[in-house]
């Protein structure tokens, strides 16, 4: 095998993504903390109406103005399934595009 | 015993609880409202620990700090490893 001459005195790199040892001042950029703050908003929002909708309502009395803002219980399940089931159709498409390109590329380098 | 099979073992025993307890085989009377809360209470797990898993992923992506040196390194190595590859005959 030749030597390289490029691959001597490779030092390891020097990242910093250890979180001992980082330089302060060094934060997320915008893109980043706006998405990330935006997920855990969306995560919440999702967390809360969903608690009151299956722990809460049931204790309500069923005059109560609250319940006008929910739909009626069955949809507390058939909706995560639903998407549940849609989100796999999903994941299932994307994956076979991805097998049918990667074949294509294959077929064209032969 | 294998960390599949002690959660396999954990959640059929949560299930068939949860079951017994919906088809009241059992025979005990639960109040309405906590049986209304008990048979959606594997969805609502379910997606507390969706909304949980979403939160988490959010919350690390916002506050994983920056690395430039450890960037503009990296892009530095790219190009002398693609530089390298060229020159042994790899067409990109």
């Amino acid at each position: 095998m030749p030597r390289d001459p490029q691959s001597e005195g490779r030092r390891p790199g020097t990242g910093c993504g250890l979180w001992l040892g980082r330089k302060a001042g060094e934060m997320a950029t915008g893109t980043d903390q706006a998405v990330g703050f935006g997920l855990v908003a969306v995560s919440l929002i999702i967390f809360t109406y969903y608690t009151v909708w299956v722990i809460l309502l049931p204790f309500i009395d069923s005059q109560h103005v609250i319940h006008k803002y929910f739909l009626p219980r069955a949809y507390a399940v058939l909706i995560p399934l639903a998407s549940g089931l849609l989100l796999l159709l999903f994941v299932g498409l994307f994956i076979t595009y991805m097998m049918l390109k990667s074949q294509r590329v294959a077929k064209k380098a032969q | 015993m294998t960390k599949l099979a002690q959660w396999l073992w954990g959640l059929t025993l949560l299930g068939s609880a949860w079951a017994a307890l919906t088809m009241g085989a059992l025979g005990l009377e639960l109040p309405f409202p906590c049986q209304e809360v008990l048979w959606p209470l594997p969805a609502y797990l379910l997606v507390s620990a969706g909304c949980y898993a979403l939160g988490t992923v959010g919350y690390r992506v916002a506050t994983f700090h920056d690395c430039e040196d450890a960037a503009r390194e990296l892009q530095s190595q790219i190009q002398e490893a693609r530089a390298d590859l060229v020159r042994r005959g790899l067409r990109f």
